[in-house]
């Protein structure tokens, strides 16, 4: 009908609003600090490395990496929520649906979808088969995770090294020295937001999930090393 | 130095911390690494070293190796590594990923594994995937707004004369929840924690008691709105919309055979489960109050699927507005706060982390092998046996259920609908007896309803079926574990027969949305 008059995401608002509101809801919830009622998000399952070596220092920068990046994304729930809200809104009541709260949305669930590899790692939502694994001692356990995480690594690496030339490939080559494409890519949409973005997350995550691989690979060498000494002793 | 038992405890330690290994797993675990660490480590080095394209070539690589393995050992190679790393207990959502990239790498070449993005990038950016977190979310808000201990409560007061009443209560009040909640963990959970102490105060058979619970919780995944049926949609370009509509029966079916079943056995032999005393009864008037309490969620639920089902909105859309809604109602509970929003935000998160993950790493494994003419052998294999439609479609069933018992829900998926669907598509399903068949352009969305079906089995059959380890988490311990695995036996064969009748009778599946979107399903 009136199109004119149909209000247009800017691009500033958009992904400010992403770094935005999580930022916001963290610092809310901290200020409330435990309510009574409330419940507090759920702490990482491994008990904190406390210790002064660098190896601890790794272990807890990386796993309070992977716990900050995963509640970050999360909060994207809710402005998504909002988006579809107002499109079905602004469609029903104003007669004037928009051309961006799907892609908005959808393109940052895409980002959230890549991003909590790493905080699933951490808290154990990537499942198993429990077929053998969950019947063996300890110990063979952590020969299985540590043979199995050099095959993870594999992945890793490769996920990482071909996410980087696909997100090069969405950057314009005069702008920065790795950039591959001759244009900045945007999505086929009116709206046109950037990918590049989201390509970048890709990549980022990958780095991510591959760092806190590498915590949770020193964790299970540690506990196998004081299980062997600890048979010994 | 080398201890034969692992726990010898007895042997006298070593003097020094020496270089060699101590114990039997010690020596499988440097074996292990050193087999499988230095082909990894030598390709990395060849790879950082050796120009692909340069003079000086490596003396010895991997990448290539396989080139030309004709398709029926690649196969076997493929999948009996992936069933070796499965078994082994590497997560699905990693080893799917890394052995699609160590066989991209040995049968094409490095400049291959460029194919990863390309097909992790269009999950990423699918419009259908979104309603996954919305509908986790407002499922998960629903929950915190404590929508399923009342549920149970209501459904049982309004069935605690009837004998079994309490087992059909946890069986309606599951199938009414199934319609929120498109995950059973959180179903089953609750119900066990509220339903299963109920049932046992009251003396009910333990199997029927247990059983209901499980069988109840697993109609999540069918009915609308269902988070598996969003995958399948977008795996065989389905739309959604059609799916949820083509679960609506079958699902009610099996909640109907579910109770059917229950109240026939407690008819026969009230001990089983024994109707509420005279005195514990409610009246009508509290029965209509709290009816009235439930209103808001189920006018949430109605408002949602109705939306979905007369086209008002996209099944995405209408998931961001249910979360809306779900706000509101926990807000009417007084159970909306920032910390409960937050709460559910981050479960959410959780949630789809092990769902994408697994996809990620599936469709790069099953595009590889579709890319080298899977699809191709596994489809001539299967019509070169001469079998029959149907015959073929029992044979897909009989895998789809073996690997039910082992995998993931979402890797059967991405695994087998990819490789079965076209094959099943291109067959004529003229109907079983003498019944009517399937029309050539339903068949999609026949087959996955039946698939969503088949399903249902995966998460209550022995061994490894969810169902089981979600309710053992929050079942009293003097309930052994067999028990709950016979519990799901009689309520297995109730699925394998709503199966089969969605089999023999297509139209129970295809009615709903023929009528829906008469135009698209013609």
């Amino acid at each position: 009908m009136n199109e004119s008059t149909a209000v247009i995401l800017p691009f500033w608002l958009y992904w400010g609003l992403i770094v935005v509101v999580p930022i916001v809801f963290l610092l809310v919830l901290r200020l409330r600090g435990k309510t009574e009622a409330g419940e507090t998000l759920p702490a990482p399952p491994n008990p904190p490395a406390t210790g002064p070596g660098i190896l601890d220092r790794f272990i807890r920068t990386v796993e309070f990496l992977s716990t900050f990046s995963g509640r970050f994304i999360a909060f994207w729930t809710v402005i998504t929520v909002g988006y579809y809200s107002y499109e079905v809104v602004a469609r029903y009541g104003f007669d004037s649906p928009t051309n961006w709260a799907h892609e908005a949305s959808f393109l940052m669930f895409g980002m959230m979808f890549v991003t909590c590899g790493a905080y699933g790692y951490l808290y154990r939502s990537h499942v198993r088969v429990d077929a053998i694994y969950v019947n063996l001692p300890r110990r063979w356990q952590l020969v299985i995770d540590i043979v199995t995480w050099l095959l993870f690594l594999v992945y890793m690496i490769a996920f990482i090294k071909t996410s980087w030339t696909f997100f090069a490939q969405s950057v314009d080559q005069d702008l920065v020295w790795f950039g591959q494409a001759l244009d900045n890519e945007t999505s086929f949409s009116e709206w046109r937001v950037s990918y590049i973005p989201i390509k970048a997350l890709m990549f980022l995550a990958g780095i991510l999930l591959l760092l806190q691989g590498v915590a949770d690979l020193i964790r299970a060498v540690r506990e196998y090393r004081s299980l062997e000494a600890e048979a010994h002793a | 130095m080398l201890d034969q038992s692992p726990d010898a405890q007895t042997l006298s330690p070593p003097p020094s911390r020496g270089f060699y290994p101590r114990s039997v797993s010690t020596l499988v675990l440097l074996l292990l690494l050193v087999l499988i660490g230095l082909p990894i480590l030598w390709e990395l080095v060849q790879a950082a070293l050796f120009d692909p394209y340069g003079e000086a070539q490596p003396p010895f690589t991997l990448e290539g190796i396989l080139a030309g393995t004709p398709i029926d050992t690649l196969s076997i190679l493929m999948f009996g590594s992936l069933l070796v790393f499965l078994m082994a207990g590497m997560p699905l959502a990693f080893v799917t990923g890394s052995l699609a990239v160590v066989f991209i790498y040995m049968v094409g070449d490095r400049n291959m594994l460029n194919l990863i993005p390309p097909r992790v990038f269009p999950m990423m950016t699918n419009y259908q995937l979104s309603a996954i977190p919305l509908f986790i979310f407002m499922a998960s808000m629903l929950e915190r707004a404590g929508l399923i201990d009342e549920m149970f409560d209501v459904v049982y007061k309004w069935l605690g004369g009837v004998r079994g009443g309490l087992a059909s209560a946890a069986i309606i009040a599951s199938t009414i929840l199934a319609a929120m909640v498109g995950i059973i963990a959180a179903a089953i959970v609750t119900m066990g924690i509220i339903a299963l102490p109920a049932m046992l105060k009251r003396n009910y058979d333990h199997r029927i008691a247990l059983g209901s619970i499980m069988a109840g919780g697993t109609l999540g995944i069918l009915i609308p709105p269902s988070i598996l049926a969003i995958i399948y949609a977008v795996v065989a370009q389905e739309s959604v919309g059609e799916l949820y509509a083509g679960s609506v029966f079958p699902g009610l079916l099996l909640s109907g055979t579910y109770v059917a079943y229950v109240s026939l056995r407690c008819l026969i032999n009230p001990r089983l489960g024994p109707a509420l005393p005279r005195e514990e009864r409610v009246g009508w008037g509290e029965k209509l109050w709290l009816l009235l309490k439930m209103a808001a969620p189920l006018g949430l639920v109605i408002a949602v699927l109705g939306a979905i089902f007369l086209g008002i909105a996209t099944p995405v859309e209408a998931a961001g507005i249910g979360s809306l809604g779900a706000m509101l109602v926990a807000a009417l509970h007084r159970r909306l706060s920032v910390e409960s929003v937050a709460g559910a935000c981050v479960s959410t998160m959780k949630s789809v982390a092990m769902v994408l993950w697994i996809m990620f790493g599936a469709t790069v494994f099953v595009g590889f092998y579709v890319l080298q003419g899977g699809q191709a052998f596994v489809s001539e294999m299967i019509l070169g046996t001469g079998l029959g439609p149907y015959m073929i479609l029992t044979v897909m069933m009989v895998i789809l259920i073996i690997l039910g018992m082992f995998l993931d829900w979402v890797g059967i998926l991405l695994l087998a609908v990819p490789i079965f669907l076209p094959i099943v598509v291109a067959l004529p399903f003229t109907g079983l007896l003498g019944l009517p068949g399937v029309a050539g352009q339903d068949v999609a969305l026949w087959f996955g309803v039946i698939y969503l079906v088949n399903m249902q089995m995966s998460f209550l059959s022995p061994p490894f079926g969810y169902a089981i380890f979600f309710l053992r988490g929050v079942t009293p311990d003097h309930i052994p574990t067999s028990e709950l695995i016979r519990a799901t036996l009689p309520f297995l064969a109730l699925q394998l027969f709503v199966l089969i009748l969605c089999v023999l009778f297509p139209e129970i599946v295809l009615w709903l949305p023929r009528i829906l979107y008469a135009g698209v399903a013609g």
